[in-house]
């Protein structure tokens, strides 16, 4: 079996207003990806693409092991459970109606199981979509995207605009999945802490460009919050500094830890505190 | 396959089913003359019309594209549902007769053969017509474009008919032959109208249509 559930090289899509660029990934089997992004960033497109949804520019996918624009990758599909930002059904249909289009979709469908799934999120059988809450919506997506026995599990911001106690309960499922062998979860956020509560990797989009991709406890090893004076940071390696927050008073500057004097007092970076200084962060 | 089928009958479920009363209603009556098979008829354009716009409206395409579909059997379902909308308004036809004929002592089985035939042609000729269109256009503009290529059909074959006073005699050409050269045209039709929507439906996914 190959190590990647998911590599992507040089994946590129351009529009009109925005361009996806170079884009390479990669996601091991066994772990959870999470890739962070602000609104418009490219992640739903990065998704697509990987499902061959879109027609690409450049650039390569291999999903499970297959080109994605393989034959073969239409049968592979019946292994992708794909969560989108919406639920994307009509809003007359309801939960049971959906176990049955799902079950002359996938050959592998098992209604048992999806059964099991809406007994677990405690969803209505017969209300219809119309009616949902967002977290029943996005609860009804998972019980559908799970219910074929799916390797992989791609999800667009699947846990956006849910409440905390809903969140944790998806995130619970999320890593349950991923802990088991052979499964791979790719998840789009731009809720920062739930990424950096279950993923393994993080891959941060910005304006369609890869910002970092790398694996998260190395992220969070690497990268410090020195605060200091102006004159302080002028004496570190500009290589070193990837943002910066001038106040009244010194300087807040997201740095390398490896780069750092030792006398040096490096505050720890959470994931937020890295993308936040990369995006927002006056570079030196 | 049956899965897209399945969601479009869920979709159409209280709409097509009154629908469907309606027409055998009108079937029954009399008094009504073509108005019922009419009526049948305008049902089988309506459902698959409805469909799509139902899909456009949750961006079903987006969700149907990650479900292991082939870009051709989620363009096909809409012929598929077509199709079996058209068998079911000609099974309302034959059953409005059939009911008319139980209460007047009297059904036209020649007059209901030919209003089956009439529907079954008329509609494969709609679908193959209107769906490209519906998937280029998208379903309000798509809806009127169809309009006016019927009434442009419809007003081309009036204009023709006054030009000409009454259409010439033709020769007299046996029935088996102008069936199978129908079902050729039917048929070429319907493939070159579902490759027109297979190329709308991928230009669409891409963006090109909005």
């Amino acid at each position: 079996m190959d190590t990647n559930a998911i590599e992507v090289r040089g994946l590129t899509k351009r529009y009109k207003d925005f361009a996806l660029e170079g884009l390479d990934l990669a996601l091991p089997y066994g772990c959870v990806l999470g890739l962070v992004g602000e609104n418009g960033a490219g992640k739903s497109t990065t998704i697509r693409l990987i499902m061959d949804a879109l027609e690409r520019d450049g650039g390569t996918v291999t999903v499970l092991g297959r080109d994605n624009r393989s034959r073969e990758f239409l049968d592979l599909k019946e292994d992708i459970g794909v969560v989108l930002d919406e639920t994307f059904v009509p809003e007359v249909i309801n939960a049971k109606q959906m176990g049955k289009i799902m079950a002359g979709t996938y050959k592998n469908w098992d209604q048992a199981a999806y059964d099991g799934w809406i007994r677990r999120f405690e969803l209505p059988l017969d209300k219809k979509f119309k009616d949902y809450s967002r977290g029943m919506t996005m609860k009804l997506g998972i019980a559908a995207a799970l219910s074929h026995h799916p390797r992989l599990l791609l999800l667009d911001e699947a846990t956006g605009g849910l409440d905390p106690m809903v969140r944790e309960e998806l995130l619970e499922v999320f890593a349950d999945f991923a802990a088991e062998e052979g499964h791979a979860v790719l998840l789009s956020s731009h809720i920062v802490s739930d990424l950096e509560r279950i993923c393994d990797y993080i891959a941060f989009l910005h304006k369609g460009r890869l910002m970092l991709c790398e694996e998260k406890d190395v992220l969070l090893d690497k990268y410090g919050i020195l605060k200091c004076s102006r004159e302080q940071l002028s004496n570190i390696p500009e290589e070193a500094v990837h943002g910066k927050r001038v106040g009244t008073y010194g300087v807040e500057a997201l740095v390398e830890r490896e780069f750092m004097p030792r006398d040096a007092v490096v505050d720890r970076a959470n994931l937020e505190d890295i993308i936040l200084y990369m995006v927002k962060g006056e570079r030196k | 396959m049956i899965g897209l089928l399945k969601k479009d009958l869920y979709v159409a479920d209280k709409s097509g089913r009154l629908l469907l009363v309606l027409a055998l209603i009108f079937s029954m009556v009399p008094s009504m003359g073509a108005f019922g098979s009419t009526y049948a008829m305008m049902m089988a354009v309506m459902m698959p019309l409805s469909s799509i716009a139902y899909d456009e409206r949750c961006k079903w395409d987006r969700y149907a594209a990650m479900l292991p579909y082939r870009v051709g059997q989620l363009v096909w379902s809409k012929y598929l549902l077509s199709y079996l909308y058209t068998l079911l308004g000609g099974g309302i036809i034959v059953l409005g007769a059939f009911l008319r004929g139980m209460t007047t002592g009297a059904a036209d089985w020649k007059e209901t053969a030919e209003m089956s035939v009439m529907l079954a042609v008329v509609m494969l000729f709609i679908t193959a017509l209107g769906l490209p269109m519906l998937y280029r256009f998208g379903s309000e503009k798509g809806r009127l474009a169809m309009i006016l290529c019927m009434g442009a059909g419809v007003g081309a074959a009036m204009g023709l008919m006054g030009i000409f006073g009454e259409l010439p005699e033709l020769p007299e050409i046996p029935m088996p032959v102008v069936a199978a050269a129908v079902a050729v045209l039917a048929v070429g039709l319907t493939w070159l109208s579902f490759r027109m929507s297979v190329y709308f439906y991928r230009k669409r996914q891409n963006g090109a249509y909005t």
